[in-house]
């Protein structure tokens, strides 16, 4: 008994060892990594430490959306005289100083959150109108090996490319880029009305028409309203030049 | 041939009689019940996740499973056998001629059978609200639920060891968690092992070793990743040794204790 006893801890062993040899792992160490996010840290550490970092990473995910889908605290309207306002709240206007960071709290976690990427750094290069932050976003994630062999990582280049045609003012080149990025299954909503908003702004209206009757069919309840008046409005003005 | 087949059926009594004293257990009972109520919760959390509601009904669905499924296997399996010492029903079972380890054995695998049935009914529940929000078949889901039985059936082993060696039930679950909290935590240990001095680093080595390696076996987190390519075979047979290594420990402990 006590040889086979023998006999299962050797084996044990080697077949740890060569696990440890095949093993990947798919993720980053997190000591020695930094998170982002002072007040997550302890969160952040119990979901690696209990083994639910995607679970945990999707919490970060509700907050984020928490965090950009509110008003933010004192934020002065020059244009309509209040506090709070909210205008532009329907496709995420404001300043929004913590969504860069509350970005690269998940990506950090879960690195494989295309999603994320894709979201964060739209937002912030065209409704925040920072694309640095948007940029070093798509940087972040282009640059991490694992995630290399990710079917969606092509994505990230594809944003890349539309946010530097966007910083050099190249602006038809960038529509390109997004036309081809709204095709994507996983493309989120708002990338679609940022688009639809840059075609209404180029008075391209058929075209913006049929990207907010697409947003409007998604049935996205952040964006039906606002879809459904854009429709509206663009029926009138389409008529108005016919 | 008769006589193994004897052996066999013995254990198999004991383990469907475990698995009828699980059925009547409340904590077994309380912990299905509350699992089922989490998982149908996730369909309401999904609304926050805006466009990824899918994600959140995974992963909130699986870490839960793998959350209710870890309480029974450490609740019950650092109860079952101290249960049955302190309540004396122990000796109906040991007076009769069946061998100290057949009842430990055919003990461990109803409880695995049990933790496994409520496993099994929590992930249908799970797929049906997948499928309902138009999820579609991935193999990894499968995969991550059968190494989160492999996860259960180490965790399984360690607690009857624990509850074994300390004689309190408390203080084995106690260890038993702190074994399931070092194991997803093993890649940092190895992390930290390199910067450490010589004797540190070998005492860290001999624990990094000792532990198991929950890595391995948290596919539900690599959903997604695209990354895995380490052989599965090799996880298993280790996973299936290290649960016979303690499995054996735990027999020769229970060989030797006096009641």
């Amino acid at each position: 008994m006590k040889k086979f006893l023998i006999f299962v801890v050797i084996s044990t062993f080697i077949f740890r060892y060569i696990s440890e040899k095949k093993f990947n792992y798919p993720y980053y160490n997190m000591i020695g990594y930094k998170m982002p996010v002072e007040k997550y840290v302890l969160l952040d550490i119990t979901g690696i430490v209990f083994g639910i970092r995607k679970f945990v990473s999707d919490i970060a995910w509700i907050q984020l959306l928490q965090y950009y889908g509110s008003s933010e605290d004192t934020q002065e309207c020059n244009e309509h005289n209040h506090l709070h306002c909210e205008h532009g709240r329907n496709y995420g206007g404001g300043k929004y100083y913590d969504l860069l960071k509350l970005t690269q709290r998940i990506i950090r976690l879960d690195p494989y959150f295309i999603y994320a990427y894709l979201y964060s750094s739209a937002s912030l290069t065209w409704n925040l109108n920072r694309p640095e932050e948007g940029l070093s976003l798509l940087k972040e994630g282009i640059s991490n090996k694992l995630l290399q062999r990710n079917p969606e990582y092509w994505q990230l280049h594809l944003y890349t490319s539309a946010i530097i045609y966007k910083m050099t003012d190249k602006y038809y080149r960038m529509i390109d880029i997004l036309e081809k990025a709204v095709k994507q299954k996983n493309c989120p909503v708002m990338v679609k009305a940022i688009l639809a908003n840059i075609y209404k702004k180029t008075n391209n209206y058929i075209k913006s028409l049929n990207l907010w009757i697409e947003i409007y069919e998604s049935n996205n309840p952040d964006y039906r309203n606002y879809a459904e008046k854009q429709i509206n409005l663009l029926k009138e003005k389409i008529k108005l030049k016919l | 041939m008769t006589q193994l087949k004897i052996e066999m059926n013995q254990i198999l009594l004991i383990s469907l009689y475990t698995l009828k004293e699980n059925f009547r257990n409340r904590t077994y009972l309380v912990s299905i019940f509350f699992g089922v109520i989490t998982i149908i919760i996730s369909i309401l959390i999904d609304v926050l996740g805006g466009e990824q509601p899918l994600r959140i009904i995974l992963d909130f669905g699986l870490s839960t499973i793998e959350f209710f499924s870890l309480l029974m296997i450490v609740f019950i399996g650092s109860n079952m056998i101290l249960e049955e010492i302190n309540n004396k029903t122990i000796y109906l079972i040991l007076v009769r001629p069946i061998s100290r380890w057949y009842y430990l054995v055919g003990k461990y695998l109803g409880l695995l059978l049990s933790v496994y049935l409520s496993i099994i009914l929590m992930s249908i529940l799970h797929l049906i609200l997948l499928f309902l929000k138009g999820w579609k078949f991935d193999i990894l889901y499968f995969i991550s639920i059968f190494f989160l039985g492999i996860k259960i059936a180490i965790i399984g082993s360690l607690a009857i060891f624990f509850s074994l060696f300390s004689t309190s039930n408390i203080s084995s679950m106690i260890f038993t968690f702190f074994i399931w909290i070092l194991g997803h935590f093993v890649m940092e240990i190895k992390f930290l092992m390199k910067k450490l001095s010589l004797v540190p680093k070998f005492f860290l080595t001999i624990v990094y070793y000792i532990i198991p390696n929950f890595t391995f076996l948290n596919w539900r987190d690599y959903i997604g990743s695209a990354n895995i390519d380490f052989s599965v075979l090799y996880i298993f047979i280790y996973s299936v040794s290290y649960c016979i290594c303690f499995l054996f420990l735990s027999i020769l402990l229970f060989q030797h204790k006096e009641f």
